[in-house]
C-alpha cells in the first residue's frame, strides 16, 4: 500500500499496535503466597489480595515500519509487556490490540527436542510460532540454508553445537514473514559473525516495512536498528521520544 | 477471569483453529517419546502388557471373578481405562512441563494437554487394533460392533478431554491437588467395573456403580469385543450425555483458571 512511506515510523502510518491503560498484575512468588481459599475461588477474587502490579497503565502506539525499543532495568516490566502484545498473557485492566500476523522472538529455539532432527524441529518450531503446516514445509529448505544447515537437515539436533542450534532457531523466526515482530534480548547471542548477520537481518525486516518491538539493555544494537524507544521504570512508561534521546538518557552520556 | 457459555465457545473455536499445532505437538511428543530406547515404539506395548499380566492372575485366577473368556473382557476395560487415566496424569503435569513454551509462544494453553490426550492416544488406538485382531480371529466381533467402535472412540475422547483439561488447570493453579490425583485416578480405577463385572457388585450399591460415567464408556467396548454387539441405546445416550457435559464444564473450569495457571509459569 501506498501509505507504506519511505521514513520508517511515519507519522501518517497506520497503527499496528495499540495499547491502552494497559495494565497487568502477578500473583506475589509460590513462597510467600498463601494458598487461595475456596472462598476466594468461589467469588472469583482469586487471589486478589495478594498481587503485584508488573505493568500500571501503560499507553503505546506503534505505527507500521517502525522499530521501537523497549529500554528498562531488569524487571521493569519489558518481557510481560511483549508477552502481552504477543497475546501469551492477558491484560487485568485496559487493552491491547494488534493488526496483522505476529510472530515472537522471545526466546530462539522454542520447542526444540535435541532427539528429533534439524529438519523436524524446523517444522515443530515453525507450527508454534503460528506457521500452517504446510507454509512451514514450504519453507523448510531456505530456513535450513540460511542457518547454513542445509547438509545437517537428518541429524539429532544433539549433535548440532549450541551455536548451531540458535542460528537454527534464529532463521525459523525471520523466515515467518510477520507484520509485526515481538524480540526479546535474543539479539545479543551467538558468535560475532552471527550477531551481525541477524542485526542485518532484522534491519532488513524493518526496512521492508515489519513493525518490530523489541527489548535491549546494548546501547549499541538500540541505536542500530531503533526508530523510537520507551524507557519503563517499575512498570511505568516513564519516557517516549527518539531512540537517540532515550537511549541517551537510560545508557547515560557514554552510549 | 471471564466465565459462561461465551467462554466456553470461544474455548472451543479457539481449540479448532489451533487442531494443526496439537497434530505437530501429537507428532513430536511420539516421535521423540522412545527415541534412543532399544525396544522404541514396542514400549507403547509393554506397560498394558504387563498390567494385562498381572491383573489376569490376580482376578483371573487367584479371585475367580466368573468371567468367561476373562482375557478379553479385562484387556477391553483396561486399554480404554489407560488411555483415560495416562492422558489425565500426564495433561496435570503438561502445562508446567512445557511453561517455557507457553510463556514465549502465543498459544494456547489447552493445546498442550489436548496434545498428551492425542499422544497417549496413538497408544490407544494401536493396542486397541491388536485387541481387535485377536477378537474377530475368535469370532467374537460383529459388523455392528465394529461399526460402532470408531464412535466409542471418539465419545471417550471427549471424554478424557472434558476431565483432562480442568486436571491441568487445576493441578497448575492448586498444586496440593496433584498430590491428590494420582490416589483418586487409582481409586476410581478400582471403583469402575473394570477389572470385575458389574454383577460382583452388591445389589444394594449397583446403582451408585451404575451413576459412573466410565461404567458405561467401559460397559460400550465390552459389546462390541465380549459380546460383538454394538452397545444398547441407553449407553449411547449416556456416553453421548456425558462426554457433553464433562467438555462443556471442563472447558469452563480451564478458562476460568487459565490465566491464574498462565501466571504460576
Amino acid at each position: 500500500m501506498s501509505e507504506a512511506g519511505p521514513v520508517p515510523g511515519g507519522g501518517d502510518a497506520p497503527v499496528v499496535i495499540r495499547v491502552e491503560s494497559l495494565s497487568k498484575t502477578f500473583p506475589r512468588a509460590p513462597g510467600g503466597r498463601r494458598p487461595p481459599s475456596l472462598k476466594a475461588l468461589l467469588a472469583g477474587r482469586l487471589g486478589a489480595d495478594e498481587r503485584r502490579a508488573v505493568l500500571c497503565d501503560v499507553d503505546l502506539e506503534v505505527r507500521r515500519g517502525e522499530c521501537l525499543a523497549l529500554l528498562g532495568a531488569n524487571g521493569s516490566g519489558k518481557t510481560t509487556l511483549l508477552r502481552l502484545l504477543a497475546g501469551i498473557y492477558r491484560p487485568d485492566a485496559g487493552r491491547v490490540a494488534t493488526r496483522g500476523r505476529v510472530a515472537t522472538l522471545l526466546e530462539l529455539g522454542t520447542g526444540f527436542h535435541d532427539e528429533l532432527t534439524a529438519r523436524e524441529n524446523v517444522l515443530v518450531n515453525a507450527a508454534l510460532l503460528g506457521l500452517a503446516p504446510r507454509e512451514a514445509a514450504a519453507r523448510v529448505g531456505s530456513i535450513l540454508a540460511f542457518a547454513g544447515l542445509a547438509d545437517r537437515e537428518t541429524d539429532p539436533l544433539r549433535t548440532l553445537s549450541s551455536g548451531m542450534v540458535v542460528r537454527l532457531g534464529f532463521s525459523v523466526a525471520v523466515h515467518l514473514d510477520p507484520d509485526v515482530l515481538l524480540v526479546d534480548e535474543v539479539l545479543s547471542v551467538g558468535d560475532v559473525a552471527f550477531r551481525k548477520r541477524s542485526l542485518e537481518r532484522i534491519a532488513a525486516l524493518r526496512d521492508a516495512g515489519c513493525t518490530i518491538v523489541f527489548a535491549s539493555h546494548e546501547a549499541p544494537i538500540v541505536e542500530r536498528l531503533a526508530t523510537r524507544a520507551v524507557l519503563l521504570e517499575a512498570g511505568r512508561l516513564l519516557e517516549e521520544g527518539s531512540a537517540a534521546d532515550v537511549a541517551r538518557g537510560y545508557f547515560g552520556g557514554g552510549a | 477471569m471471564r466465565f459462561g457459555p461465551g467462554a466456553a465457545l470461544d474455548h472451543a473455536r479457539e481449540t479448532l483453529r489451533h487442531l494443526p499445532v496439537v497434530g505437530v505437538l501429537v507428532r513430536r511428543s511420539v516421535r521423540a517419546r522412545y527415541q534412543g530406547t532399544i525396544l522404541g515404539f514396542g514400549w507403547t506395548l509393554v506397560t498394558p502388557a504387563l498390567l494385562f499380566a498381572v491383573y489376569g492372575l490376580v482376578f483371573g485366577v487367584f479371585f475367580d471373578t466368573g468371567v468367561e473368556r476373562y482375557g478379553l473382557f479385562l484387556l477391553s476395560g483396561l486399554l480404554p481405562w489407560l488411555w483415560l487415566s495416562q492422558s489425565i496424569e500426564d495433561a496435570s503435569d503438561s502445562l508446567r512441563e512445557s511453561g517455557r513454551l507457553l510463556t514465549r509462544v502465543a498459544l494456547p494453553p489447552q493445546t498442550l494437554p489436548l496434545a498428551v490426550i492425542g499422544a497417549q492416544g496413538v497408544s490407544f488406538v494401536l493396542t486397541l487394533s491388536l485387541l481387535l485382531i485377536v477378537a474377530v480371529a475368535g469370532g467374537h466381533v460383529s459388523w455392528l460392533g465394529l461399526l460402532s467402535l470408531p464412535a466409542i472412540v471418539i465419545l471417550q475422547a471427549g471424554i478424557v478431554a472434558g476431565l483432562a483439561l480442568p486436571a491441568a488447570a487445576l493441578c497448575t493453579v492448586f498444586r496440593d491437588l496433584r498430590q491428590l490425583l494420582g490416589t483418586a485416578v487409582r481409586m476410581l480405577f478400582f471403583l469402575t467395573p473394570i477389572v470385575y463385572p458389574l454383577e460382583r457388585v452388591p445389589e444394594s450399591l449397583r446403582l451408585g456403580a451404575t451413576l459412573n460415567p466410565l461404567h458405561w464408556l467401559i460397559d460400550a467396548y465390552r459389546s462390541v469385543f465380549t459380546l460383538g454387539e454394538a452397545p444398547a441405546p441407553a449407553t449411547w445416550c449416556v456416553l453421548v450425555a456425558s462426554a457433553v457435559a464433562s467438555l462443556a464444564v471442563g472447558a469452563l473450569v480451564f478458562e476460568a483458571l487459565r490465566e491464574r495457571a498462565m501466571e504460576e509459569l
